[in-house]
């Protein structure tokens, strides 16, 4: 038996140290911030860093990713309720942060620097603030159209010309399950519905995600697709030929995605994700995210456009309620996991 | 029988450990589903026309993806373990690399080669290619197991055989029946991994039950519809572990009898046949995904920025998978000696460990396991990095036990007795006899380990604590932003840096063995 008490000291003499090796974080007097961000890393990165140098408090992060359709975090955050993990989540996108308001997730913070953030932007209650936004685009193969066949509007995709010839994601995540979302809020879901239907007769090339959509038009499998202006922005930043349209400028404009920031209920530190907010919030921010690969719009007027993008006047924003868009997504979500079965 | 008691004691403790870690969340699933039926006052089907398809699509797809692994992989396992090829070493540890690249990996090969024609593009937007995908995938995982089942199997029936009817005859009537049991058992596992697949199908664009089940959890944001969801995969995984429980005993756990010779080959004179079938099945279900990949590698200067950059999270993902694996053995260790000894209960609690947890995919498995974790009250925050170590070996320490349960009994008879009658106490015995001769299988199980757990996507980014990046979740941001190149240079490095140490050890061990023997 000597045997067995000298594996069992061996035994735990290892999983003290491995325990040991595990719990060494920082010291009590470090101070530092728990994020979770499903803003690609590669944008997102660069700010947290600069925030860290900055105050010099540490940024613990975690990054959510394309594989889990970028709501990893929003389930992990719903599944750590009980006990959080997370000071702050930034999300890119809106309707995934209001459900997690709804869900008890979060907490309401009113941040000192978003006062220039236009209403429509920000809770009412004060549970997430949005900034730095994505716009729903066409996004175009110039060698393989001429700019006077570009399509002007997303209903023109449903049109004879276009007959297979254009891609889109799978509408049941991320931005696209948003844009759908918004249409059954702006247009009604019966009105909605039959834009969607009309999208299918006609030979919608579904993909996996807003990334595949681009890099079908990039690689010329299709001349035309819907996607997201940060995707198109990137892949032009490469020098690929692709370019890109805000759709709808002459009807009900097209839908206008901010990132949103909220603090998470019962988080850690909830002083310093508060901290951390008001620097997401700042103009500083929204500068550095014109300014990177993906091109995100400033909310603030003020604010500098970010090269690579079409200009500011061709852009109008589809009036909604992002509150009913949310209300909205369970059905367009349902309606779609129907129509486009592949 | 005096030294074989605490032996077993601690085989139970082991294995009750990795169950309870296990199947906790397999349960907690089952809660949730109970929960979800109350509430809809048995208003809503488990199953409608639409679900009830795409599960059995994803049952069909399992089975074909089993199918083709254990057809392509115990034809290699047999040629690893008969035909007298030069630098098997090296093949074994090609095969672990091949283990260690996700299946995900391999679609986007395939996906990268099908531009220019566009009827390869609906070939590959089909149930068949995902199967196949899967199939050649897990591949390695049945060669692996089928080598050493191969090595158990007792010399005197071959060499009668083929003194009496050639090596043809021998090879279908004496080798392959022999290894069947331990095919099914290989299969099965196969089987239980693709059930949970989302990657591939989602990849390829084929609706499959893991899709639809991911679309309740982040499509609309139904955890408890999602769990209900889950319980046919768990009535699945439940009904093949009953299976594999009746099938153990028979098959991979039969004692043949002491073998006088150990050391000939089925086919002497066919090492050119067995390595052109090799290099065969290999090269038609593994090569084109991987040479497109390699034609999309990056420059060299490329590759050292993703390098440098990438390197924390290198470290952090083996270090984990590393963890994963040593906590994984622990367990397997004792347990794999129980299962040479033939315990029934061990055998039971084994194959339902082997087969529960696979069946569910791993985002259903990691929400559960995270919402477990808090309702407990398990310290998350102060585990660090051994949090997600602690998730991937309660999920993946299954395999390993079977793995390295297979080697132990691969293991010679008149050696084992002699090593009885020369030290009496297991312990001793255990760690000074049967661990050199046990190496190589252990750090191959290790290995099977490190790459499953390296590409836990999905667990890892609900498990992995903040601030700590690991190297799957760089990879996919880098390959969503449009930088492939990068990813496919981060993962390969990571793999061979998986490999060289298991490498130097089996080199290690070979010297060891060679010494003792």
């Amino acid at each position: 038996m000597n045997d067995y008490r000298k594996l069992g000291r061996i035994t735990l003499f290892s999983i003290t140290l491995l325990s040991l090796a595990a719990c060494g974080g920082p010291s009590s007097q470090e101070r530092e911030v728990v994020i979770y961000t499903s803003l690609d890393q590669r944008y997102s990165e660069p700010i947290l860093r600069a925030y860290e140098e900055t105050t010099g408090v540490a940024t613990k992060v975690v990054y959510d990713t394309e594989a889990t359709k970028t709501t990893g975090l929003v389930n992990r955050l719903l599944a750590e309720r009980s006990a959080p993990r997370a000071d702050v989540f930034w999300n890119s996108e809106i309707v995934r942060t209001i459900a997690l308001k709804r869900a008890g997730v979060l907490a309401p913070y009113r941040s000192p620097s978003a006062t220039d953030i236009p209403e429509i932007f920000k809770d009412p209650e004060g549970y997430w603030t949005g900034f730095a936004a994505r716009v729903r685009v066409i996004a175009v193969n110039p060698e393989l159209v001429p700019e006077d066949d570009w399509p002007r509007s997303f209903d023109d995709l449903t049109r004879p010309e276009w007959k297979g010839r254009f891609a889109m994601a799978y509408p049941l995540f991320g931005t696209t399950s948003t844009h759908v979302a918004a249409l059954f809020a702006a247009r009604g879901p019966e009105r909605a519905k039959q834009f969607l239907k009309a999208l299918v007769d006609n030979g919608a090339q579904v993909v996996d995600g807003n990334s595949t959509a681009r890099d079908r038009v990039v690689a010329g499998s299709v001349p035309v697709a819907m996607t997201d202006s940060d995707d198109v922005a990137v892949a032009r930043e490469r020098g690929e030929s692709i370019t890109m349209i805000f759709p709808d400028a002459e009807g009900a404009g097209t839908i206008v995605i901010p990132n949103t920031v909220a603090l998470v209920a019962g988080g850690p530190d909830s002083n310093e994700g508060k901290a951390l907010i008001d620097y997401l919030l700042s103009a500083e921010v929204e500068e550095a995210l014109a300014a990177a690969g993906g091109a995100q719009i400033p909310l603030r007027d003020s604010l500098a456009w970010p090269a690579g993008l079409p200009p500011r006047e061709t852009l109008r924003a589809m009036e909604i309620d992002f509150e009913e868009v949310a209300s909205r997504l369970d059905e367009a979500v349902a309606f779609c996991r129907d129509l486009f079965v592949r | 029988m005096a030294g074989t008691k605490p032996e077993s004691v601690i085989a139970r403790i082991a294995l009750g450990l990795l169950l309870v870690a296990g199947l906790g969340p397999l349960l907690h699933l089952v809660v949730q589903a109970g929960g979800a039926i109350a509430a809809a006052s048995g208003t809503s089907p488990l199953l409608d026309a639409r679900t009830a398809w795409l599960l059995g699509r994803s049952l069909a797809i399992s089975a074909g993806a089993a199918a083709i692994a254990v057809a392509l992989g115990s034809v290699c396992g047999v040629i690893l373990a008969r035909v007298p090829l030069r630098g098997r070493t090296w093949i074994t540890a090609g095969l672990l690399g091949g283990l260690c690249l996700s299946p995900y990996v391999l679609a986007l090969g395939w996906l990268g080669g099908r531009l220019d024609t566009p009827w390869s593009g609906v070939l590959l937007a089909s149930p068949l290619a995902v199967a196949w995908i899967l199939g050649a995938a897990h591949l390695p995982l049945v060669a692996l197991l089928t080598a050493l089942a191969a090595k158990r199997l007792p010399a005197s029936l071959e060499e009668a055989g083929l003194l009496a009817a050639g090596p043809r005859r021998t090879l279908l009537r004496i080798l392959l029946p022999g290894l069947s049991g331990t095919c099914a058992v290989a299969g099965l596992l196969v089987f239980a991994l693709c059930l949970a697949d989302y990657a591939v199908a989602s990849l390829l664009q084929v609706p499959t039950y893991p899709i639809e089940i991911f679309l309740l959890y982040a499509g609309v944001l139904q955890p408890a519809q999602a769990a209900l969801a889950c319980s046919p995969l768990i009535a699945v995984g439940l009904a093949l572990a009953i299976a594999l429980g009746a099938l153990v005993p028979r098959t991979i756990t039969r004692r043949w009898p002491p073998s006088p010779a150990r050391e000939w080959t089925l086919c002497q004179r066919s090492r050119r046949m067995g390595a052109g079938v090799l290099a065969t099945v290999l090269i038609v279900s593994l090569a084109p995904p991987l040479l497109v990949l390699i034609a999309e590698f990056p420059s060299m200067e490329d590759s050292r920025r993703a390098l440098a950059s990438g390197l924390d999270a290198m470290a952090n993902s083996l270090l984990v998978s590393a963890t994963c694996a040593v906590l994984a053995l622990a367990v397997a260790w004792p347990a794999s000696a129980a299962v040479a000894a033939r315990s029934r209960r061990v055998l039971v609690a084994l194959a339902t460990l082997l087969l529960l947890p696979q069946c569910i995919p791993a985002s259903a498995y990691g929400i559960a396991w995270v919402e477990m974790s808090s309702a407990t009250g398990l310290p998350m925050e102060a585990l660090g990095w051994l949090g997600p170590a602690l998730c991937l070996a309660a999920r993946l320490g299954g395999p390993a036990c079977l793995f390295l349960a297979a080697a132990r009994l691969a293991l010679p008879a008149e050696m084992l007795e002699a090593a009885q009658i020369q030290e009496g106490r297991s312990l001793r015995r255990g760690l000074w006899i049967a661990a050199p001769q046990l190496a190589a299988p252990a750090l191959g199980a290790a290995g099977i380990l490190l790459a499953l757990s390296l590409n836990a996507v999905g667990l890892l980014v609900l498990t992995v604590p903040p601030g700590f990046e690991m190297l799957p979740l760089r990879a996919d941001n880098l390959l969503h932003y449009g930088l492939p190149g990068e990813a496919i240079a981060l993962a390969i490095a990571t793999a061979l840096a998986a490999i060289a140490p298991a490498l130097l050890l089996v080199g290690a061990a070979r010297m060891l063995r060679s010494r003792s023997l």
